[in-house]
């Protein structure tokens, strides 16, 4: 997570100007993808907290494309039959269509009875894809085939689940903005055995994962301690002492490159770190990020929080309403980057 | 095993099993087009190969179309149609994309299994389908399935496609019987250039020897039962075309006969059910004087000839009885009788001079025909398939050089002399006799029955049937065909089929087909209004039978669910179950244990109320704990079940 910053080649940091491919009718399309989570008006999903038990009042089927097609063909076949007074075409036809009623059973079998908890959602930044998991427990022991979320912004990969196991369903979720986000409304769906008849459940669960501001791209020195101690520290100087090495982030500033480990060991960059004098504390401030507007301050504490970290310097963070005092740590990291993340928006 | 090309042969191998029964109908062109784009798809799902490009696709197209379209005149039709879908899902397989064109290719089979139905019907191409079918199914399940797992074990799908289309079976069969049938076509029929076969409206010298080596089966006939057992097979003469007119080489009826037949039965009726195979002819065959006919569009002529006004193109099933003892048209009107008289002016002269020279020296009718006969039996005549072949004057050359000849020349002379004599005669084609299936209680009759017969006009008695083969070969009415003729002349299956120990198994086969034709493809609107109003004569009308079959539906869907969605109970594990048993030992000495107690505090609450028991309660907690949680161990499970049933709590003294 603290690796993630910007720069690593993660294309969702938004540092490379993405051009941004708008398919047509996205509108129409989002339409559709939403409309394949039907449900009866009156019986809305609501919000649900914990584990879902997949009973048969909550299942929906209907045919697929391919069970309609089917649905056709079988007509069409039926309407042969009587024409021709051919015995066996009824027989065979009468079969078939007892097969795709046989699968509605069987479809809406593979559902049934299944018990879903959502699992915690590891917290991403924004700009990246987040994973959302929910466990599938068998209440009873058979085991469930090609069993998937479906979701307006896409579709899970399908998952088996063996007899007397758990399995996982997953959906991935780019998420563009900063907060507490969840998937909303999405529907746990199984077209098995024969894919002409697709079994579902829609729901909406309390469940959310953090979303942490981007990071900024640019790398900017630390503001100035303020405080007890007065001015600027320089970046490297009397006021801070050479701490050693780390791998160069892409943004680091090109001063503080160690080119003389880079001549030693020819390829690599290092770059130079300093630890500052006990005593001088950091404090990483919502004033002084040098921008105007919330987010992009938000976005260079981010950065400036990863920095820190990564340079395990101990650090305060200060924002509007919300003092973080000066700590090391990675329980400290994830505290100020929860604050950042839900800035403004409440707890 | 590559994933890709298990998946792809889960297409190849269904949809080839479907084709295998259509290719004798289809040209060897399609078959081999086929058969090449299966194997580059398979090729091609092997190698990982991209499809051909779009431009080749249409042009493989174009060309199949082209192709069906310049064999069959036409793209629609059960044939055309037929060609052009297997040609079209030869196409697809080179280019499957995804699920929907997977799906496609396999309903295309569905429909390429049901219209073959069109071609045949037998039992063994039910049984043949029905594994295609299951070839099909399991394949809509290994397109669900991913590669991987299809890779790993290629033949999983079979096994729940075999049960789910087990349990499709139980709908399929109430709709069956009780999906209300539509008589007749829903539009017109396409004309369909269907070979005919068995008698035809025309006998010239070698027609019948011809039909009479297949052992194609004409009809099925049985009697009712409680008329005086099974009739002889010699009285079984099954009327078929009666042909009145002659130009010297040919028998044929040139010209409608009008009218009805004006008969005068005389003892009982044998009532019968005949069963007539496809024929794509007109002829109906009856015994005797019939009493009533079925409800056929048909017609029945005054010489008793019975044609239906379309071809029998399907398997047909009538009821009726027959005098077999019977005077028709005792008085014969003057231009029948002319009819019957009537010869080309000239040829065989030896034949008409023998035939006048009867004339003059009988005293009547009967002793004419008794001349006839008694030439037959005294000269030296033979029967034989193999006659030498007709000259110029077929007549005299059959009676006074080759003397050898089958049922059709015996007819032909003897008419043709009763006529020279002034009887009027007339020719009378159709089988004779059968073969009893004593399983089945009932007559096969084959293209070997086919017979000829001749009838003869004599006063006061009307039209009578006098069979001159009985003359030279009585063995052919009492004993059949394969008893009167040499054995050397015996056709192939007939042959086999007078080997004795095939007999019975032959007869138990054709007992099953005729259960299959009866039950299966003979299960018409007259069927099922029989079958339901024996159940309740209420349900024999439309929406009774529609009622019923909501009803039975239901209950299989009904039942069905209970068996799919019943829960069973959990299998308990044996350390719990120990435990359970445990617990309530300690709760009826009053010391429940509450539903969110763990085993550890319970067994601290237990012991501090039962200091007496402690000890012992914590030894079968700790060995609970291990057996269920612990590391799997039999010795603990053991113990813990020996510790449970030794504990007797009892209720504390005070």
């Amino acid at each position: 997570m603290a690796g993630s910053g910007c720069g690593s080649g993660s294309p969702a940091t938004g540092c490379e100007a993405r051009a941004v491919h708008v398919p047509p009718f996205r509108g129409l399309r989002r339409a559709l993808a939403t409309r394949a989570l039907p449900y009866i008006p009156w019986r809305k999903p609501r919000m649900e907290p914990g584990p879902v038990h997949l009973t048969a009042r909550r299942l929906y089927i209907l045919p697929t494309r391919g069970g309609l097609v089917f649905g056709l063909l079988l007509l069409g076949l039926l309407v042969g039959a009587i024409n021709y007074g051919v015995s066996l075409a009824y027989l065979f036809t009468f079969w078939f269509a007892g097969l795709g009623v046989v699968g509605i059973l069987h479809t809406q079998r593979n559902l049934a009875g299944l018990v879903l908890r959502p699992l915690p959602v590891e917290p991403v930044f924004a700009g990246e894809v987040a994973e959302f998991v929910l466990e599938v427990d068998l209440a009873e022991g058979r085991a469930r085939h090609r069993l998937g979320i479906h979701h307006p912004g896409g579709r899970g990969p399908l998952a088996d689940v063996p007899a007397d196991a758990r399995g996982r369903l997953r959906l991935d979720l780019p998420q563009p903005a900063r907060g507490r986000h969840g998937p909303g409304r999405f529907a746990v769906y199984s077209e098995y055995p024969l894919g002409l008849f697709r079994c579902w459940s829609v729901m909406e669960l309390d469940w959310r994962g953090l979303v942490y501001p981007a990071p900024a791209c640019e790398a900017r020195p630390f503001p100035a301690a303020r405080g007890e101690d007065e001015g600027a520290v320089p970046l490297r100087g009397e006021g801070a002492e050479f701490a050693g090495l780390r791998a160069y982030l892409p943004g680091d500033p090109p001063r503080r490159i160690a080119w003389k480990a880079l001549a030693r060991s020819g390829d690599r960059l290092v770059t130079k770190q300093f630890s500052r004098p006990v005593g001088r504390q950091l404090w990483l401030d919502w004033r002084e990020t040098g921008v105007a507007d919330p987010e992009a301050r938000l976005s260079r504490l981010t950065r400036w929080v990863l920095d820190a970290h990564t340079a395990g310097l101990a650090f305060g963070l200060r924002l509007p309403g919300l003092e973080i005092p000066v700590q090391a740590g990675e329980g400290h990291l994830r505290r100020c980057l929860e604050a950042l993340a839900l800035q403004g928006q409440g707890p | 095993m590559n994933a890709a090309l298990v998946a792809r042969s889960w297409l190849v191998i269904p949809l080839l099993l479907v084709l295998v029964p259509h290719g004798p109908s289809l040209p060897a062109w399609l078959l081999l087009a086929w058969l090449a784009c299966a194997g580059l798809s398979l090729l091609g799902a092997h190698q990982g190969r991209p499809w051909p490009g779009k431009a080749l696709k249409w042009l493989i197209t174009l060309v199949g179309l082209a192709g069906v379209a310049l064999d069959y005149g036409t793209l629609i039709g059960p044939a055309g149609g037929v060609a052009l879908l297997v040609f079209l899902s030869g196409a697809k397989l080179l280019e499957i994309e995804g699920q929907r064109d997977r799906l496609g290719l396999l309903f295309v089979g569905v429909f390429l299994l049901v219209a073959h139905f069109l071609t045949s019907q037998s039992l063994a191409t039910a049984a043949y389908m029905a594994l295609a079918a299951l070839a099909l199914a399991a394949a809509l399940i290994a397109s669900q399935t991913p590669g991987a797992d299809l890779a790993r074990k290629p033949f999983q799908p079979l096994a729940p496609a075999a049960s789910l289309l087990g349990q499709a079976l139980l709908f399929a069969l109430p709709l069956f019987l009780l999906f209300p049938r539509i008589q007749g076509p829903l539009w017109g029929l396409p004309q369909q250039q269907m070979a005919r076969s068995g008698l035809s409206d025309r006998m010239a010298p070698g027609d019948i020897s011809q039909l009479i080596q297949s052992d194609e089966l004409a009809f099925r006939a049985e009697f009712a039962e409680g008329e005086g057992g099974e009739p002889d097979s010699r009285a079984l003469y099954w009327r078929g075309p009666v042909l009145w007119d002659y130009d010297g080489r040919v028998w044929q009826t040139t010209l409608p006969v009008p009218g009805h037949p004006r008969g005068e039965p005389r003892g009982a009726p044998r009532h019968y059910t005949l069963t007539l195979e496809p024929h794509h002819q007109r002829w109906l065959f009856l015994l005797g004087l019939p009493d009533k006919l079925p409800d056929l569009p048909s017609h029945l002529g005054p010489d008793l000839q019975w044609t239906a006004l379309h071809a029998v193109d399907q398997r047909l099933r009538y009821e009726t009885g027959a005098y077999l003892d019977y005077r028709l048209d005792p008085d014969l009107a003057p231009e029948w009788r002319s009819r019957a008289l009537t010869l080309p002016a000239e040829g065989n002269p030896r034949a008409r001079a023998l035939a006048l020279g009867w004339r003059q020296a009988a005293t009547s009718e009967e002793d004419i025909v008794g001349k006839a006969l008694e030439l037959f039996r005294q000269s030296p005549f033979a029967y034989t398939l193999t006659p030498p072949p007709a000259g110029a004057e077929p007549v005299d050359d059959f009676l006074f050089s080759s003397k050898r000849g089958f049922c059709e020349h015996y007819a032909g002379a003897f008419v043709f002399l009763m006529r020279s004599a002034g009887v009027p005669a007339r020719v009378v084609t159709g089988y004779q006799g059968g073969e009893y299936s004593a399983l089945g209680r009932y007559w096969i009759v084959r293209g070997r029955d086919a017979h000829a017969w001749a009838e003869a006009w004599l006063p006061g008695r009307g039209w009578v049937r006098v069979d001159p083969t009985a003359a030279v070969a009585p063995d052919r009415v009492e004993r059949g065909i394969g008893a009167a003729l040499p054995a050397a002349e015996l056709p192939g299956p007939m042959a086999v089929m007078n080997g004795a120990w095939l007999r019975p198994l032959l007869l138990g086969w054709d007992l099953v087909n005729n259960q299959w034709n009866q039950w299966v493809l003979g299960y018409n609107l007259e069927r099922q209004r029989k079958l339901l109003s024996r159940l309740n004569p209420l349900l024999a009308t439309l929406e009774g039978s529609l009622t019923i079959l909501a009803l039975a539906c239901a209950g299989v869907l009904g039942l069905l669910g209970l068996g799919l969605f019943a829960r069973r109970p959990p299998r308990r594990d044996p350390a719990a179950r120990a435990y359970a048993r445990f617990c309530g030992r300690l709760a009826r000495a009053g010391l429940g244990r509450g539903a969110a107690e763990g085993p550890a505090d319970f067994a601290r609450r237990a012991g501090g109320a039962r200091p007496d028991l402690a000890a012992e309660i914590g030894r079968i907690t700790g060995l609970y704990l291990a057996a269920r949680y612990g590391k799997a161990d039999v010795g603990e499970l053991a113990a813990l079940k020996t510790a449970v049933a030794r504990f007797r709590p009892g209720r504390r003294s005070r």
